[in-house]
This record gives C-alpha cells, structure tokens and sequence, in this order.
C-alpha cells in the first residue's frame, strides 16, 4: 500500500490535473481487506475517466473502479491500489426509450434510482441484487449480480444489450447499441459481465428493459426436512408453472426470516388468471403444507431473500454452483457437515439454477476444514465454489475462486491484451488477474 | 497451392473419404446463402471428431496455413466464403448427440448437429431447443454458435447466446479448450459470451452444451390481415408498448405473401397490404386475455381481420409457411439478397418508408418478411445475376438500406452476421477504437489471424473489392 510521499506526490499530481474537488484523500470508505488508497477520484464526465487511466497507467498507478463499494471486498483483495476511481457522479439516465423497451444509463446510477425511473412506465430492469438502492450499474455489471428473480429474468448478461467501457491506456470503447437484437462485431458486453473491474472502467450501457408484472403473489410452503424441500422444489420446477422464483431455505435460514421450519419460497407474477390457475396446481402438489403469504409478508420474505446475501454477521460467504439435480443431492449434507464442526450455516438455494448461497458462522480455523471439504465436494459433483468474502484471517489461505482450467490461459490473455500494465483492479480476480 | 504433402497429411487424418479436393466437387462449398460472391476452397476436410479437428488444426498451424470453417452453408452473409484460406473444414460428419440430461434439461452436441435434430431427440419428453432460426432443418448448431442465430420465437426467449452453456472449441493452434460448462456461474470471464457470435474467427467449436426449455402449456396463434406496412407496424409498436411480449410478432408484405400463396397455399389473402403473425404462448389460463387485447389493438389500427389458427395443424401450416418464405421467393426472380437490418421497434415504419423509397430509386423489387417484434427487418433485394447493372444496383441500394438503419440508431445485423458482406458497413456503428479492441480480443484466440480471415473486420486493401460481386470466381 502506498507510503505518505507517495500518497502525497500522487495527490498532488491528480490535484494539478483533475482540479481539487474531484480528488480526496479520504478513503476510509474505500479499504479493501484492511488496505486503504492514497486517494480517490470522482470524475465528471467520461473523457475525465480516460485520462484519469491513461495518467495512471503511465505511472505505473494502480486503480480500482469504485460505485458505491457496497461489494467491494469480493473478490481478492488488490496486488497494488493507489487510486479508487469513483463512478458516483457520472449518474444520468442518458434515455429510457419507453415505447422501445430500452434504457441507456450511466455507471454511477443506482439500481433504485432506475428502476424508480422505470416504474413511472410500469417497467423494471428485473435484477433484484442486495441493497438495490446502492449498487451502482457499473458494479452491477461488474460484479454480475442477481438474486432470486434469475431463475425467469435471467442475469446481467441476458439483459444488457450495449456498453461503453474505459481502457487502461485510457482509449473509450463501445460495443452493442440500443436495438433489442444485434450481431455486429464481438459481444463485449458479456465480457465486461463479472470481470470485476479487471479489464476496464465501465462508463454506460443500454438495458433491454421488461414490463412489471400485473400482480405478484408469494406462498411458503413448509418442507419436512433439507432433502424434502430440495426434492419438492425441483418437482415444481417441472410442474405446469412459470414461477418469478423458486428459494430453498434450510432451518437456520428460515429461522432468520422469521419461519419456523425450513421450506420453499415460492413467487408467482403476471395477470389474474394465471396466478390463480398455478396457485392450483401448487395446492394440489403440496396440499397443507402450501399456503398464500399475505401482502406484509409477502414483501418481507421477497426482501429478506433479496438481501440474504449481504447479512453481516457471517464469517464468511460463499457461492455454490452445480446442476440443479446435483445441488438437490449435495444440499442435505451441508448442515450435517457445518454441525459436526460446530458452525452454523444458512444456506437459501435458487433452486432451478442449482446455485446455492452460504453463509457460515463459528471459529475460523473450523471454517477452514469446512471449506476444504465442501471445495472437494462440490468439484466432485462437477460444480464450482466462489467465496465472496473471507474473514481477514483467512486471507492467503483460500483463493476466493479456487478455478484453474485451459481456459485461465484464455483470461490471462485477455487481460494482458486490455491492460497490458496491469493498471485495474490488480490480482482481484480467477487465478490472479 | 497447397503441397501435396499437407493434402497427404490431411488425408492420414480423415481418410481417403473425409478430402475432398477435386474441382467438380469443391464447387458445392463456393458460396454459402449469399451467392453474391463466390470462391472455391483449395480443399475441404471433412473430420468425425474433435481429435480429428484438433489434428487437422495442428497440421495447419505448424505449416502457418489458414482455414475456414463450415457447417450446412446456410449463412447468409458469406461467413464460410474461403478468403485467403485454402482450406474449408466441414463439420458435416460431427453429427452425434453426445449426452441428454433430461432433469437439468441440458443437451451436449457435436458442432454438426442440425438445429431442428436436438429439438426432435428431445420433444417426446415435452422439451424443445428455443432458438429456431427459419433454416433449421439444415443449419448446424456450429453455425447458430457463430452466427449468434436468432429466430421468430427468439423474441420471448432469447437468441442462441442465452441458451448456450458451455463450449468446446479448438483453438487455430490445434489445443482444445472448455468454455463454460453444464453449470451457470461458472467463475472467470464469459469465454462462452464471447466466443458466441464470433463468426468462426476464435477456432474451430466442436461440441456445444445448451439448455433445454420445457414447450409452453398453451399457444395462440394470430393471423392479422392490413391494408397497407404502415398499419401493420403501426400494431407491433402498439402491442410492444402495451407490455405484451409475444412469443412471435413476426410481419410479411403483400409480394412475399403472394409469393408464399402461389408456393404452398395456404389461404392467405394476396390482396392485403401486409400481414402479421401473432403467436401468443404461455400457461393456458390468461392466454384468452392477453389475445383479446393484441385483437383490439390490431382493430385499433384498422386491420381488416384477425383469425385465429383453430387447431395444431392449422397454426403449423401458418409456420410452415412462414419459414419457408424464402423458399419461395425463388418464384419471384433468379436470384435474391437478403439484408438484416435493426431498428429500435418504434422506427419499423420509419425504416420500411425508407426501404420502399430505396427501392424506387433504384428500380429494384423488395419483399419484406422479418422479425417486427424485434425490429430485425428482412428486405429481401429480388434481382438477376446476369444483369450486371442491376447487381450493382442490388449492393447500392442494400448499403442505402443499411444506412437508414444507422441513421434511425439502428445496427447492421441482427442475426446474419457481418461475414463478407457487411465488412464496409462496420464503421458506421463502431469507431477505430471499437474495432481495434475487438480485434485485440481476436489475437487472444487466434495470434496468427489463420481462423477464417477477411470476415468482420475492414482491412485496408480489401475494402473496395469486397463490393464486386464474384471477384473471386477466377480464384
Ligand atoms: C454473487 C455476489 C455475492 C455477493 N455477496 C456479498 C456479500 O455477501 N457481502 C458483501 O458485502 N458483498 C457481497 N457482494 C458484493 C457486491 O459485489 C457489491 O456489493 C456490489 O457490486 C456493489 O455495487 P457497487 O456499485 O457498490 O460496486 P462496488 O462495490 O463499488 O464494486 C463492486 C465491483 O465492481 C467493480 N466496479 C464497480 N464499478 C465499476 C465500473 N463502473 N466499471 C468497472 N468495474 C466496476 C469494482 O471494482 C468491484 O470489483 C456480492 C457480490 C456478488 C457478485
Ligand atoms: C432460408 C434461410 C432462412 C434463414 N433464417 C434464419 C433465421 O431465421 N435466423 C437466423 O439467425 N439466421 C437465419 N438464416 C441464416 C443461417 O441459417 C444461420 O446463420 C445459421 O446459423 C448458419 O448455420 P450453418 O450451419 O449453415 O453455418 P455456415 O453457413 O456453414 O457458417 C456460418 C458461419 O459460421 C461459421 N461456423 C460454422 N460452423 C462452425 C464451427 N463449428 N465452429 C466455428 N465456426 C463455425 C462459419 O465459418 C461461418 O462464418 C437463414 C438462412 C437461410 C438460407
């Protein structure tokens, strides 16, 4: 981390070239895994972006693009990191094309703040993250992230159709445009999907945008144990229904939320007729054990599901990605394992994508044995664990990706190709980059 | 030339039956949909397996030998025209279905695989493979992969890019990399987003892993009848903006509904000015709603009729005769070319105002058959080969075409492609910039640029030639 003179001299050279409000050396907000910045830079307009990173890269300085650093610690922590590069003020809704479906924003625009727009036209970018109200677009992107709503609304990738993005050498690229179906020239936008800040700043993308469901409806159906909810939640997935989502909760999620037992939260939208048709159905698979939450908590269950993965009190969290049948298979030894090493784990699965959020609570050196068996677990069902963030401790000692295939080779180049200096977001991401 | 050595080495790897190599059998694979360009392979390899790709792309590499690959041909922007690559590889004998997991509702195939053949292996348990580009009883699932397909029921469901999964591709250098796999999340860059689209130019993909969708309880099929374009995307932009999203909202003009009628007759009123298929789908309950609503919208902007498929076979024909479209067209003149243009839906009157000026202007017929809901329009340039002044026509006015669409903040391709014939038309929408990073991404894949070269990006020197039709015949 870099030293006083150093920290000064690069204030000072930012101060000369930005003007004295966009650089500030209060960075308290912006530490990653204990390491702080000498400073950071809000930029006004995309060009400031550019030669903010063509300024850097010449200097050898590292930079972290930054929106509201609420998912900053995803992700390892930094190789090098002098300046947070914030996207705050680069925050217009550049066009919501009502009559189109389509939207053009710029990074620093809440998640809130757009879908607050969009409401206006009854219609919604349906990604449904934690603390929608803070994630920025960019870090949305950037970090791909989704909630339950994935299972009909797909993610990140599968909405956003443009993007304009900042290179090391400081050089504005675009990829895609505003029209809902285009196949012109390489598809960037999946790239910049998940790539955490490693390969460019992103400046503004276009989304295409959906109608908002007529009406919503949510019913809890209590589970007999881990291996019922897991089996139950895929036989309605198979069921004559078009759910908005479909959570397994284990006990000591469910217990979180307020349920007595364990079990399947399920969300049904669209008009009248259709919510009633497979409220039927669902009644008549699991007679009883199904009922229909009223609206208060309705919302609260949608909600709490939404923010299950940023509770605070974890020691660490994870993502478990498997098929769907094999998640189904692995789900009922979790607690048993977590138990037997005196840890508490809560686990809410999205069942039909077979990717499963955990959060683990106890002694450290407990949570280490746990991991390495639930990587070697996972690997042998032929899936993937990521650890979104790990105690400091832990730190050095698990590699938050654990991915190394023929195709980190692929990445390694991708990476040195766009940011030859290695300039953003250093050693963050798969194997290092 | 090729050596007679490499061709040796070839053959060791295929056998005798998988080179083809003489002049009177080469002349299937001069051109692919767009026949406004032609060029012959010096040799076609055609491998059973991915061992075998990976052995020919050794052998190429080692001997700094450029290639093209190839599925059914079915392309319609010339991706698999041989450009400076003497040699095509076929993937026309990888046609195995290598495993279906029906409880994850995955398909893992061989890059030959037919589009229509994985949806047959599977329909029996009520699931289908979305994307349905019109040629699928021939186009390969390598090509969709390439090509980023799209189709009429892919404004729902999403084009080949949000049903693919994992990838297997080898690299121009002969190594063979997994991309993706049968898991989402998979942690890393989206390799498979990337390579999905990349028109051939990232290596040669041998196996693709997709996802499988459940068929819908319930369809409704709408046929409504208008008397002019105007009124017709008038109604989509009427049923887009009123939140409905249809399964297909898909448009035809007057002339290729004549045309379709002489062809196969399937009832279709060849007066009208244009009509619009309409193809609700979902859960059964509530589907009767949503169809009185799109009725009233169209009745709102004064369609002449709206009837309603009556049974399966009914709505079957109407599809039938809606993929088939371009079969048909044959009846209209020698020869045709297709443009794929996207405009933001709201502009589809705008656009076919344009396209009916164009083609007045330059003394061309153009029937329009396209994707209205996506705004992916589809003129269609009629014209004869011989006539060497009207050729030249047919490219002017399609670049004009192309350049509306821009101008309306559209793009060039919705679904074709840019192959060869779109290459001038990529500095209308992407700047040097764009394109340099692209091209980066390419050399991350392909250093050497061997992956079929001379598609997607303008090189200097190559650009002016690229609009004489058949320039390379003599090759
Ligand atoms: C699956 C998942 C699970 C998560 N779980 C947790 C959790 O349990 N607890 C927790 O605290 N956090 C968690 N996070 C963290 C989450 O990443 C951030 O809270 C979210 O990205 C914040 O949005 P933000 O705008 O504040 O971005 P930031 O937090 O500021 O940034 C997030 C990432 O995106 C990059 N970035 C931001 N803006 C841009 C841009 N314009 N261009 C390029 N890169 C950019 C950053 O460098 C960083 O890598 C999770 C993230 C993911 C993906
Ligand atoms: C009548 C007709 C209707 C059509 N309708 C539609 C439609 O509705 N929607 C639509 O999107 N398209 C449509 N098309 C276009 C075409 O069918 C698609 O682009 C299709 O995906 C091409 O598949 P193919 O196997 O024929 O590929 P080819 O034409 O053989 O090749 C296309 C491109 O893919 C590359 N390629 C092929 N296989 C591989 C591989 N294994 N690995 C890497 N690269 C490969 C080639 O190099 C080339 O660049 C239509 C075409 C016709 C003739």
């Amino acid at each position: 981390m870099p030293t006083s003179d150093h920290a000064r001299e690069l204030i000072a050279a930012l101060r000369a070239r930005f003007g004295a409000d966009a650089v500030s050396d209060d960075t308290a907000a912006f530490t990653i895994a204990g390491g702080a910045p000498a400073c950071v830079v809000r930029p006004l307009q995309i060009e400031q972006v550019g030669e903010l990173l063509a300024f850097a890269t010449k200097r050898d300085w590292a930079v972290i693009p930054v929106g509201n650093a609420t998912h900053l610690r995803v992700g390892a922590p930094p190789a090098q990191y002098d300046i947070a590069l914030s996207l705050q003020r680069l925050a217009r809704i550049v066009a919501h094309e009502a009559a189109d479906m389509t939207v053009t924003v710029e990074a620093g625009v809440t998640l809130g703040a757009l879908n607050t727009a969009l409401a206006q036209a009854r219609q919604w970018l349906p990604l449904d993250p934690p603390l929608a109200e803070q994630v920025t677009i960019g870090g949305l992107i950037a970090a791909d992230l989704n909630g339950p709503l994935r299972l009909s609304q797909g993610k990140v990738r599968d909405l956003l159709i443009g993007i304009t993005v900042v290179l090391a050498d400081g050089s504005i690229a675009k990829a895609g445009g505003r029209v809902v179906k285009n196949v012109a020239g390489y598809d960037l936008g999946k790239l910049f999907a998940g790539s955490f800040g490693t390969l460019g700043v992103i400046v503004e993308a276009t989304f295409k945008i959906r109608p908002c469901p007529e009406q919503t409806r949510v019913l809890w159906i209590t589970t007999y144990d881990d291996q019922d909810a897991a089996e139950l939640a895929l036989t309605l997935l198979d069921a004559k229904l078009a759910p908005l989502f479909v959570e397994v909760l284990n006990t000591t999620a469910a217990a979180a939320c307020g349920q007595t037992s364990g079990g399947i939260a399920l969300a049904l939208g669209g008009i009248a007729e259709e919510l009633d048709a497979q409220q039927t159905v669902i009644v008549d698979y699991c007679g009883r054990s199904a009922r229909v939450c009223d609206d208060r908590e309705a919302a609260q269950l949608t909600h709490w599901l939404r923010e299950f993965p940023r509770q605070a009190a974890a020691t660490l969290t994870a993502r478990i990605s498997l098929l769907p049948t094999e998640l189904a298979g692995l789900l009922p030894r979790l607690t048993p394992e977590a138990v037997a090493r005196g840890l508490e784990a809560a686990v809410v699965t999205h069942a039909g994508n077979g990717v499963a959020r955990l959060h683990l609570r106890g002694d450290e050196g407990q949570a280490l044995l746990f991991i390495e068996w639930l990587r070697i677990a996972v690997r042998a069902r032929g899936g993937w664990v990521v650890f979104d963030s790990l105690p400091v401790g832990l730190h050095g000692q698990v590699e938050p990706f654990g991915y190394r295939t023929a195709a980190l080779t692929l990445m390694e180049g991708i990476k040195r190709q766009l940011d030859p200096r290695g300039t953003l977001s250093p050693g963050r991401f798969v194997g290092g980059i | 030339m090729l050596s007679a050595g490499v061709i040796e080495q070839l053959r060791d790897i295929v056998g005798a039956d998988g080179v083809i190599a003489r002049d009177s059998e080469l002349r299937v694979y001069e051109c692919d949909g767009y026949t406004l360009e032609r060029s012959t392979p010096q040799v076609v390899v055609l491998p059973k397996s991915t061992a075998e790709v990976a052995a020919i792309l050794t052998v190429l590499h080692s001997e700094r030998i450029a290639f093209v690959p190839r599925g059914a041909g079915t392309g319609l922007s010339g991706g698999c025209l041989p450009i400076d690559a003497p040699v095509m590889v076929c993937t026309s004998r990888m046609k195995r279905i290598v495993a279906i997991d029906f409880a994850n509702r995955r398909a893992t195939v061989e890059a030959g695989v037919a589009n229509l053949a994985v949806t047959n292996e599977v329909k029996s348990r009520g699931l289908y493979y979305a994307p349905d580009p019109s040629s699928q009883q021939a186009c390969t699932i390598g090509g969709n992969v390439a090509e980023n397909s799209g189709g009429p029921h892919t404004l729902k469901y999403g084009v080949t890019t949000n049903h693919v999964l994992g990838l297997e591709l080898v690299l121009p250098s002969g190594e063979i990399v997994q991309l993706g796999g049968a898991v989402e999340d998979v942690p890393g860059y989206d390799l498979v987003g990337l390579t999905v689209g990349s028109e051939g130019t990232f290596g040669i993909v041998t196996q693709a892993t997709l996802r499988l969708s459940r068929q819908p309880e319930s369809w409704k099929t709408l046929l409504a009848v208008f008397e002019s374009v105007n009124d017709a995307t008038q109604t989509v932009s009427g049923i887009i903006a009123a939140g409905i999203v249809p399964a297909a909202l898909e448009m035809m003009d007057r002339l290729i509904v004549e045309a379709i009628e002489a062809a196969y007759h399937f009832g279709f009123p060849t007066d009208a000015g244009a009509v619009l298929i309409i193809e609700l789908d979902g859960l059964a309950a509530g589907l009767e709603r949503q169809a009185q609503q799109v009725v009233e919208i169209c009745r709102a902007n004064h369609s002449r009729e709206v009837k309603v498929a009556k049974d399966e076979a009914e709505r079957a024909a109407l599809w039938k005769s809606r993929k088939r479209a371009f079969g048909a067209v044959g009846r209209l003149a020698p020869s045709y070319c297709t443009q794929d243009g996207v405009v933001p839906r709201t502009k589809l009157p705008d656009i076919l105002r344009a396209i009916t000026r164009i083609g007045v202007h330059y003394r061309l017929r153009i029937a329009n058959v396209f994707h209205a809901g996506d705004g992916n329009i589809h003129p269609i340039l009629l014209y004869d080969e011989r006539n060497a002044d009207e050729v030249e026509r047919v490219l002017a006015a399609g670049r004009e075409i192309l350049e509306a669409c821009v101008a309306l903040g559209g793009s060039v391709t919705g679904e074709h492609g840019i192959g060869v014939e779109k290459i001038q038309q990529m500095p209308l929408i992407f700047s040097p910039t764009d394109l340099l990073v692209m091209q980066q991404l390419r050399k991350v894949f392909d250093p050497t640029l061997r992956s079929n070269p001379g598609k997607i990006f303008p090189t200097p020197g190559v650009c002016v030639e690229t609009t004489r039709p058949m320039r390379r015949a003599a090759m």
